[in-house]
């Protein structure tokens, strides 16, 4: 016994040795360049080719990692990088730039990219430049993808049943109907083919991505671009609250609810059995087996429900253009994700430095562009697509129509510029608080406190009462 | 300036006074040097920054300044407008935490003496119903909350009962109050183990002879658990009920766990949790840990002494 | 083989005993006879009882009975025992990790909850052994401080200390990250462990160590040689608490080491991941998962119950 006792704590100390032993940063090689993805809905094949293509054309090895967890270790790893570059959705990035934890990429904006003719700013998806660089003019970030959000349907089954892709919100729902009626029964006894299936316990956001589209269609471009600098009617960003005021500025928003209410809630025999409860594993194998005929998802649709619902298609799918309200003021797309980063870190040797921005042109470039679209089965990354040949890729009928949807519509997105904005980002979205309404409100359809008109009026009261300490977290004073 | 307390004076030995340190001063030092400055840097420093942080502002390149002049105590200026104005949930936190107080003060605690009580008095099976009490102490929380929300589900042998029985289980976890509901269900089924180990324990303590002549007197049941049981179980009683005020502060997983999508229902601790999480504007976290110190602490400790009160001394 | 044999029927033996001793003493024992109203009573409350024992018990038996079927019998055949008996899922558990589960599988959570959670109870009972013996044997100045400091950080709450505790192990001892950070924050010798420590030894007899002075012993001698085998009882008691605790800890590690998550963290998104994929293989996890802590408990279960009343008084 006693000898035990003595050999513990020297047991003890070397683990402790040992663990210290460990470096965690990468013994970086001249040749070498680390790389960090967000292991999201984009899978990891395109960037395994890419990094292929990359070296085999300089003779730089890129070594990647995917990982989930990245986000929450962020800030330890920007002061001690394990990665020359990292790719993720709700980088800090306007915080770490003002810490000066990233590289500034001026140099990278201003050099042409190989086999195109323009520099790489020019090659730059619209919308992307003003949401890469600070006050200070000085550019941080590359936005990683140009996203497209709505309903994406079943085209085969569309097909075979001569339903046409509904142009107006009315054609939608009398498509519905007719789906219900069509009563297209399935394997299970008694079940048959319903309009949409959608994820209630896990991702009931994805209707924002067909709800923003009617907001942009009723207000328009300037609308959200108006909402989303977050100001006051006298320009000021201690009145920034008023952008929710549910009579003026936020009531397209408002009405664009009141659509979906229409939609969704008023007829609850369109969604899926108890949509409030299904998972997203759930809906995916729906869609994916042909048990329901649309479901809204983004641009990742296609990679993400076969992973996840382990069914491969054996019919052809196709995101439509999100169906036109009355009086809409356009065709427009939400690009999902815009203000997902590539950066940077700043404490790197010179070296990777240049290794990582020289990647990043790389990708800037057609043959990248392509192999992106084709690996990540219908994602755009955030370059213009009108010079990148996508050929054969093009008679995909989904990576066809997230195309026509990107280059026919207009894009709008709620990155905002706004420190207050992006200091508070938990809190400050379009459903102020991180609070969503949609499966309340499907489970309780009559409850006015899911109406139109309360939520408009809550999602007020919300921003009047916490802007005044948001405008205080963001550094600002009370009369800024 | 060391020696041994019990050391009897035939055994001390004389004083050696070449030495500049006695052996036994510094095996004193040696034994007690990690853990002091384990403690001096754990808990002094750390409440110590703590009170420092909570007086500073939070830059948004990452680093702090001290606030001065007017705006010194602006954390927690900030701390009673959010609370005023439920701003990011500041007063449902404070309410869903306080609720906790009641759940496991006034019901788990009195389900559990009740029960303790039977245990105690070695009700058929009592040695497997103790046994079983162990069990949401061993097990991980996640588990818990797991297997508790897959049972009350709408796949789980519970939800299938509740839809029978016209409650939509896939309703639950939807809204605020449904899910608190599920969550105090859910600490009340998985606290009252703890309460009852502890309680039996207690119990068992006391003497057989004060038993018996409450048996030999007549005395019913009822009155033998009021007189005799909780006043003798008082100490462990006291610390329970410490236990269930301090809840207020210390249950953070369990909403979160089980109602990740209504934030409403989360913690002070649930939300300081994920204030810190990301490891930026630590001051806004600090303050809210201080000023519910501040108001917790004092509440908390005479509570305590009033308790111990209570039942004056009884030893036995 | 044999012996094994042996040692069980020994076992079994002795518990046969003890139940029938324990049925002896419910029904001759005075104390615990029972009559009329009180015997209702007793039967009402064992039926209350009985019923949430099974309240408990039935999910972990509905989970189990579960974790036998294959993915696609559990959506058909929920409350039926398996048609189609298969041990695939628990295959499959040992072996899934992704993204999600930060490339780590269960068996690679199970190894860092060994690491972090038994190193940390060996520093932490080390160091509290020391300091309580100390504290509670010897005179020195400061003594009376040093106890009524850890009294007082023992019964005055405090709330959310994380955000500076975090800045400190960040930019003062750069160990988060680390494993190391994790046992630091567990290994201090002053917590519960310390009052109960400091209270057998307070009690202990302290003839032996009068004999080894005698002899000449020094003491660190007399410490390691004489003092931690006597205290041999209490000290594993206490191991064992604190491994439980330790080995069910979220925060410190989710927040400390989020790259190797520990069983207690990693669950969380093995689940995540699972109820996604497949019920019955995160039944198989769950099982997984709890059966370590269970043999432990099995194999500890006197110990642990007569020390956890002590262990859980002074939280």
């Amino acid at each position: 016994m006693n000898k035990k006792i003595f050999i513990l704590p020297l047991v003890a100390t070397s683990l402790f040795l040992s663990l210290t032993a460990c470096d965690r940063t990468p013994k970086r090689g001249e040749n070498e360049l680390y790389i960090t993805v967000y292991d999201g809905g984009y899978g990891t094949d395109w960037i395994d080719q890419v990094s292929k293509d990359y070296e085999a054309k300089t003779g730089v090895k890129v070594v990647w990692t995917a990982d989930q967890s990245i986000l929450d270790r962020m800030d330890s790893e920007l002061e001690n990088p394990e990665s020359d570059i990292y790719m993720s959705h709700d980088i800090r990035w306007q915080e770490y730039a003002e810490a000066g934890q990233l590289e500034v990429l001026d140099d990278l904006y201003e050099s042409e990219v190989e086999g195109t003719g323009k520099t790489f700013k020019q090659r730059l998806c619209q919308g992307a430049e003003e949401v890469s660089k600070l006050e200070d003019g000085h550019y941080y970030k590359v936005c990683y993808t140009q996203g497209a959000g709505g309903l994406v349907y079943n085209k085969t089954m569309f097909d075979q049943n001569n339903w046409s892709v509904p142009q107006t919100y009315d054609q939608l729902v009398a498509l519905c109907e007719t789906i219900n009626n069509a009563h297209i029964p399935l394997d299970d006894p008694g079940q048959y083919v319903k309009p949409i299936g959608w994820s209630g316990a896990d991702r009931e956001y994805y209707w924002d991505y067909i709800l923003f589209e009617w907001w942009a269609q009723l207000g328009g471009a300037e609308a959200i671009n108006q909402y989303k600098a977050y100001l006051g009617d006298d320009g000021k960003y201690s009145t920034g609250y008023q952008v929710y005021n549910p009579s003026t500025n936020h009531e397209e928003f408002i009405q664009a609810y009141q659509y979906w209410r229409d939609l969704i809630v008023a007829n609850p025999t369109f969604s899926n059995t108890k949509p409030q409860d299904a998972k997203l594993f759930n809906v995916n194998s729906m869609f994916a087996s042909g048990q329901v005929a649309m479901i809204p998802y983004a641009q990742w649709a296609k990679y993400e429900i076969q992973q996840n619902s382990g069914i491969q298609f054996n019919f052809d799918i196709a995101m439509m253009k999100t169906p036109k309200v009355t009086g809409a003021k356009g065709d427009f797309n939400y690009n999902v994700g815009f203000g997902d980063s590539m950066v940077i870190p700043s404490n790197i040797p010179d070296s990777s430095k240049e290794n990582a921005k020289d990647f990043l042109r790389y990708l800037a470039g057609k043959e990248a562009c392509k192999t992106f679209v084709d690996k990540a089965r219908g994602a755009f990354l955030a370059f213009d697509y009108s010079i990148v040949d996508l050929g054969d890729l093009l008679n995909d009928t989904y990576i066809a129509s997230v195309y026509s949807k990107l280059t026919t519509c207009t894009n709008v997105n709620v990155c905002s510029m706004n420190p207050v904005a992006y200091i508070n980002s938990a809190s400050i979205m379009p459903w102020i608080g991180n609070t969503y309404y949609y499966s309340k409100a499907f489970a309780a359809p009559t409850n006015d406190a899911y109406s139109a008109t309360t939520v408009g009026n809550n999602i007020y009261t919300t921003a009047q009462n916490g802007w005044a300490s948001w405008v205080r977290l963001a550094g600002f004073g009370p009369n800024d | 300036m060391t020696r041994i307390v019990e050391q009897s004076n035939t055994t001390r030995r004389p004083r050696r006074k070449r030495r500049f340190l006695k052996a036994s001063t510094i095996f004193v030092i040696v034994m007690l040097a990690y853990s002091v400055l384990h403690f001096l840097l754990m808990w002094v420093g750390v409440n110590f920054n703590s009170i420092l942080l909570s007086f500073k502002s939070y830059n948004r390149n990452g680093t702090y300044s001290w606030l001065t002049g007017a705006r010194f105590f602006e954390n927690f200026e900030l701390i009673f407008t959010n609370i005023g104005k439920n701003v990011d949930n500041y007063q449902s936190m404070l309410f869903s935490s306080l609720a906790f107080f009641v759940v496991s003060c006034f019901v788990t605690l009195p389900i559990s003496l009740f029960f303790s009580y039977f245990i105690f008095k070695k009700i058929l099976a009592s040695g497997f119903f103790k046994v079983i009490f162990f069990l949401p102490s061993i097990i991980p929380l996640i588990i818990l909350t797991t297997i508790y929300s897959i049972t009350v589900g709408s796949n789980g042998p519970v939800g299938q009962l509740l839809n029978a029985m016209g409650i939509e289980s896939a309703n639950l976890f939807l809204t605020h109050t449904s899910s608190s509901w599920m969550i105090w269900i859910f600490c009340v089924w998985a606290g009252i183990g703890y309460d009852v180990i502890l309680l039996t324990a207690g119990m068992s303590r006391i003497p057989r002879d004060i038993l018996e002549s409450c048996k030999m007197d007549g005395v019913p049941s009822f009155w033998e658990f009021i007189r005799i049981v909780i006043p003798l179980t008082w100490s462990t009683v006291t610390t329970l009920f410490i236990f269930g005020m301090m809840s207020v502060f210390t249950v953070f997983l369990q909403p979160w766990y089980l109602a990740p999508k209504v934030n409403t229902t989360w913690t002070i601790g649930t939300n300081i949790y994920f204030a810190s999480k990301g490891g930026r504007a630590l001051n806004a976290p600090a303050a809210l840990g201080l000023f519910y110190s501040i108001i917790g602490a004092p509440i908390i400790v005479g509570t305590r002494a009033l308790l111990n009160k209570f039942f004056g001394e009884v030893s036995y | 083989m044999a012996s094994f044999g042996y040692t069980f029927r020994k076992h079994w033996r002795k518990k046969r005993d003890d139940l029938r001793q324990a049925k002896y003493t419910r029904e001759h024992d005075v104390l615990f006879k029972r009559k009329g109203a009180t015997k209702a009573l007793f039967i009402f409350m064992f039926v209350i009882l009985t019923i949430f024992v099974i309240s408990f018990l039935f999910p972990f038996a509905w989970i189990l009975m579960n974790a036998f079927k294959p993915t696609s019998e559990f959506g058909l055949n929920m409350m039926g025992w398996p048609k189609d008996f298969t041990f695939q899922n628990f295959v499959d558990a040992f072996t899934f990790k992704d993204a999600t589960t930060k490339n780590k599988s269960i068996l690679e959570m199970l190894a860092m909850t060994v690491l972090i959670a038994g190193v940390g109870t060996l520093v932490t009972v080390f160091t509290s052994t020391c300091a309580a013996y100390v504290v509670a044997k010897y005179k020195f100045f400061g003594r009376n401080v040093i106890f009524a400091v850890v009294i007082f950080s023992l019964i005055v709450p405090i709330v959310g200390s994380l955000p500076s505790q975090m800045q400190m192990m960040k930019n003062v001892l750069h160990l988060d990250g680390t494993v190391i950070g994790c046992i630091f924050i567990y290994s201090g010798g002053f917590g519960a462990n310390f009052l109960l420590l400091y209270s057998f030894f307070k009690n202990l007899s302290w003839t032996y160590v009068e004999a080894a002075k005698v002899d000449g012993a020094n003491d660190f001698v007399i410490f390691f040689r004489i003092i931690i085998p006597m205290a041999k009882g209490p000290i594993i008691a206490i191991s064992i608490i604190q491994l439980i605790g330790l080995w069910n800890d979220y925060q410190t590690p989710a927040i400390y080491l989020p790259k190797y998550p520990t069983l207690a963290v990693g669950l969380q998104f093995l689940f995540e991941k699972m109820q996604t994929l497949s019920y019955p293989m995160m039944f198989a996890t769950i099982i997984i998962a709890i059966l370590p802590i269970l043999i432990l408990f099995a194999a500890f279960s006197k110990t642990i119950m007569e020390n956890t009343s002590v262990g859980g008084l002074k939280g």
